[in-house]
């Protein structure tokens, strides 16, 4: 894989990085090992002293409580509709646009270009109580509605892209507009076919970003059928204050799915941010 | 078949425009309705005394950035803005790329050591905050008894002053790594072999071959990381948030962002809070055009 | 096509028009609920609420959980000024609905004579009030409870449930001979308090001081505990600071402290007591708040709100459900099981109320405290005012030379400055 690395296939592996990329390891691990721990564990034997690692027993009664104290099933139905279409439309948003920007000439593009970058610049706890206001001029509060449409900006996923349509040669443009291709067209059938890794990269990123998304519907669900698994998780936090053990429990399933499906799919991943980061 | 049209002193396409402007459509709307329009409102917000929960508000001129930069709340949560992002950047960076460098040798379980690396990446926020609360509870964390064990002396984390800042910027290290490494790794083995072959047989050793050949080349990555890692450090809330929700033991962990929710809903100042937020987003427009102009100077 | 298009339209609209006319909203009345108490004391309240949906009143409940007070804060905020806002807010302050110009709940309190304005505790109107009206009804009531572990006690000869100390200079006192005791645990405090600014105001009243001073019409409240009257508050923390008998700097971390056994004394709110009697059983105890020329406590928790609709349906029926859960027995049914304290006078008369006094004395203590509980005036600023507090006390605890007179006067001129105008 590492081709640059021939001289070193002689000595087999290089043990003393490897034993200190492993701690390392051990330490990134180490809080989630811990939660995993601490979730089965009893009220007693959270507030022991001095700290007990393993519980007495792995029982799931924690589990069963955080399930009768809120509805987990439903928080994660909530945030993978919310997330997939959130990602969906910022995707959409940012390919026409980037492509615009990158491929097409057109008035007032730099001061456009500019407007779109201030954006990034503006944080949600800023913004949100404006854009409270428009939704709920709208109608829209506690409405799945509601709770994507303010988040399907994504410049930094435009910009992103933008880089990589930018290197996509002229030549093949031009070669497809002789092919008689309109401007949509080339957009379909050259642009994207010729950055599928990037686009996976940059959907990954904005996945990412909107699974976790904290503030916004914070304030935009009103009851618990709405509520997206981190408002959900805060919710717990506060109710169940000092029950240490719960709070494990529910972060052991919010985590856990997520995680699956990381490892599993840790080569796309990869591949995918690896793309992202090149181009600067 | 091109109708072209003049503009000021360039000429453009007819149909082209036309193309661009309904590609660019739906993004403006989203723009002006999700950006522009708030951010408006922010700004004439930030020169009235708004109190937020009843409304009411009056103009009150350029009291709110006087007050602003004479509350010593409001600086100190600029001077931990820039400890957090400065140390936090420059520590996760110099992790990361180290990390990624010895990655990059000939080593086993590779796959599985990015795979942790990356794990905390994917945790929702509020999640892996609340599992390092609990870490941080001096009376029983198992870091105070692994800290004993090694014979140091216990922390009180997130509960002293001197501390508590540096808590959340090793978690937030913790947290940030892993997706550098990635982009760095990444970037390391697009480094064509032949670059380093040559170095080699210049006389190269692995430590030289890394300042003189690598990094240089890994600059637009460093810099795309450092902006990215800019933006979002400066915008940093939720785990000061969830880990110490009154902006820590005698503020010590109030970032800005934290301020202005605080202010804003917290104290009912929303006036103050908008004014907070115009000041955060000069700073951070501030530091990404530096950013630029220097990486522009340096050249690609 | 166009015509398909028009009579879709012409339906939707006739649609609408009936549905905004009533015509399907005649027998049943939905009001929206919502309320910021969390844990335990979330399950008591359903618990009522549950009791109110039995007695099939045709008024039906959606119902749900905002998140902690500032969750809370944020999201009511956002709400009214939208005209999203639910119609009962269970957990709220006064000025969301008096800071509106809200008195609603208020003047029913004394309209309705099926509601016994006068069994309400006195002193808990002053809680629910925006610049001298009332606006809400107290509900969630807490006092914060001295409480201490009797396990720590064992062996020291300290009796307090015969002999508890009356004053903070006693209380003093007793905190040092436990750490005498305690010598060889250096994990021991003899006292620790997480909410301090609560347990400040209660002190601050009991040398007589106001807390937050109003003019006649409200408009201008400023700090009143600049004077120097307040020292000796401030002195207070400064002695356990000095002598070692508190934690100085980590009171977030005060709860956990206490529950692993490592503190005698925490000062915090009536309601841990259902939340920590799995971890205590029963040694978990309190003596009455401690006190400097007068006993005082500033009180705690949260009030209800309605926020009238346009239809009055509705907002009869947030009425009805209000006076349901603010009678005496529904009441101290939630109180029982949550630690907050019934609001009634009545309420003492009630078995269930006599039996959770035997079981758990620390309860009766906590409800007697009613008797002398206070409220300041309500402010906006909150988190100002409590800044300020934290911040003289973080003066004279870090340097036990700071004097305390300056440290006092100096947060009042923080607090004045941080809240200017309203």
């Amino acid at each position: 894989m590492v081709k640059h690395k021939k001289k070193s296939l002689f000595r087999k592996y290089n043990i003393p990085v490897f034993l200190l990329l492993l701690l390392i390891a051990l330490l990134m691990v180490f809080p989630f090992v811990w939660m995993f721990l601490s979730a089965f564990k009893t009220q007693a034997e959270v507030y022991a002293y001095p700290p007990q690692w393993l519980p007495n027993s792995f029982h799931l009664n924690n589990f069963r409580k955080v399930f009768e104290m809120v509805p987990f099933g439903r928080f994660y139905y909530n945030t993978i509709v919310t997330t997939v279409a959130q990602t969906a439309l910022q995707m959409i948003l940012s390919i026409t646009a980037a492509y615009a920007f990158a491929k097409l000439d057109f008035p007032a593009k730099r001061a456009l270009y500019m407007f779109m970058q201030s954006a990034m610049f503006v944080p949600m706890a800023v913004s949100v109580i404006p854009l409270y206001l428009m939704v709920a001029k709208l109608g829209l509060v506690n409405t799945y509605l509601g709770l994507i449409l303010p988040q399907i900006l994504g410049v930094f996923t435009t910009v992103l892209l933008m880089s990589f349509f930018k290197s996509i040669p002229d030549d093949l443009l031009d070669a497809a507009k002789i092919d008689g291709c309109g401007y949509y067209s080339i957009l379909w059938q050259v642009i994207i076919p010729n950055s599928k890794n990037a686009i996976s990269a940059a959907t990954l990123f904005a996945f990412l970003s909107h699974w976790k998304s904290y503030l916004w519907p914070l304030l935009v669900t009103n009851n618990t059928n709405m509520r997206t698994l981190p408002i959900g998780m805060k919710y717990l936090i506060t109710e169940a204050s000092n029950d240490y053990h719960l709070m494990m429990a529910a972060a052991l399933m919010s985590i856990l799915p997520v995680l699956l499906v990381y490892v599993i799919s840790e080569e796309n991943f990869v591949k995918s941010i690896t793309l992202s980061g090149v181009k600067g | 078949m091109a109708y072209r049209y003049k503009l000021g002193n360039k000429s453009y396409e007819k149909a082209e425009t036309r193309a661009a402007f309904i590609l660019l459509f739906p993004t403006i709307v989203a723009l002006v309705f999700l950006f522009f329009i708030p951010a408006l409102r922010v700004f004439s917000l930030s020169f009235t005394d708004t109190n937020t929960i009843t409304n009411v508000s009056k103009f009150v001129g350029l009291a709110n950035f006087r007050y602003l930069f004479k509350s010593q709340v409001f600086l100190k949560s600029m001077r931990n803005t820039f400890v957090f992002t400065t140390a936090k950047l420059s520590a996760e960076i110099a992790i990361s790329l180290a990390l990624a460098v010895m990655l990059d040798a000939k080593i086993p379980f590779r796959k599985f050591l990015r795979i942790t690396y990356f794990a905390p990446v994917v945790v929702p926020v509020v999640a892996s905050s609340t599992i390092w609360l609990w870490l941080y509870a001096p009376t029983f964390s198992p870091l105070n008894q692994i800290l004993q064990f090694i014979g140091l002396q216990p922390l009180k984390w997130i509960y002293s002053a001197d501390t508590a800042l540096f808590s959340i910027i090793l978690f937030s290290v913790w947290r940030g790594i892993g997706y550098d490494v990635v982009v760095f790794l990444s970037g390391l083995q697009e480094i064509p072999d032949s670059v380093i072959e040559a170095a080699r047989v210049d006389g190269g050793n692995g430590w030289n071959i890394f300042w003189r050949v690598k990094l240089p080349l890994l600059k637009p990555v460093i810099a795309f990381v450092l902006i990215m890692g800019l933006i979002g450090s400066f915008q940093a809330f939720t785990e000061v948030d969830v880990m110490t929700p009154n902006g820590g033991p005698k503020n010590s962990t109030l970032l800005m962002v934290n301020y202005i929710y605080q202010q804003a809903f917290g104290n009912t100042k929303m006036g103050r809070g908008a004014a907070a937020s115009l000041v955060l987003f000069a700073i951070i427009f501030f530091f990404t055009y530096l950013q630029r102009v220097m990486h522009d100077r340096m050249g690609d | 096509m166009k015509r398909k298009i028009a009579l879709f339209v012409a339906t939707m609209m006739t649609f609408l028009a009936v549905m905004g006319s009533g015509v399907f909203a005649q027998e049943d009345v939905t009001i929206e609920v919502w309320y910021a108490i969390s844990g335990s004391s979330g399950e008591s309240l359903l618990a009522i609420i549950k009791d109110f949906e039995a007695l099939n009143t045709g008024i039906k409940l959606k119902y749900s959980f905002s998140g902690g007070y500032s969750d809370t804060a944020t999201k009511i905020t956002a709400a009214l000024q939208s005209n999203t806002a639910p119609d009962v807010l269970i957990g709220g302050m006064p000025a969301y609905t008096g800071g509106y110009g809200n008195f609603y709940a208020g003047e029913m309190v004394k309209a309705d004579p099926e509601f016994d304005y006068d069994d309400v505790f006195a002193g808990l109107w002053d809680y629910a009030m925006y610049d001298g009206e009332v606006c809400n009804i107290p509900f969630g009531i807490s006092t914060p409870l001295m409480y201490y572990n009797r396990a720590l006690l064992e062996g020291t000869g300290i009796d307090l449930e015969n002999n508890p100390p009356q004053t903070w200079d006693e209380f003093v006192e007793v905190c040092k001979e436990l750490k005498a005791y305690h010598a060889g645990n250096s994990h021991f405090v003899p006292f620790v308090v997480k909410d301090r600014p609560w347990l400040f105001k209660t002190q601050l009243r009991q040398v007589g001081n106001e807390v937050i001073h109003a003019n006649e019409d409200y408009s201008v409240k400023t700090a009143a505990f600049g004077s120097s009257e307040t020292a000796p508050v401030a002195a207070w923390w400064q002695t356990m600071a000095r002598e070692e008998l508190t934690t100085v700097g980590d009171h977030a971390n005060a709860e956990n402290v206490f529950l692993a056994g490592m503190a005698a004394f925490f000062a915090g709110s009536s309601t841990k007591i259902s939340a920590w009697t799995e971890v205590f059983g029963d040694d978990l105890l309190a003596i009455p708040m401690p006190y400097f020329t007068q006993p005082a406590v500033s009180l705690g928790g949260n009030t209800v709100s309605i926020f009238p609709s346009k239809d009055e349906a509705r907002t009869n029926a947030a009425w009805e459900f209000v006076k349901f859960i603010t009678s005496t027995q529904p009441n101290a049914k939630f109180a029982i099981n949550s630690g907050y304290l019934p609001i009634r006078l009545s309420a003492l008369t009630l078995p269930e109320i006599q039996e959770a006094f035997a079981k758990n004395p620390a309860y009766k203590t906590a409800y007697w405290q009613l008797d002398h509980a206070f409220s300041y005036v309500n402010i906006d600023s909150f988190s100002a005012l409590d800044n300020a507090i934290v911040n003289a006390i973080d003066k004279v605890t870090e340097n036990t030379s700071y004097d305390p007179a300056r440290a006092m006067k100096e947060a009042a001129a923080e607090y004045d400055l941080e809240a200017e105008g309203r």
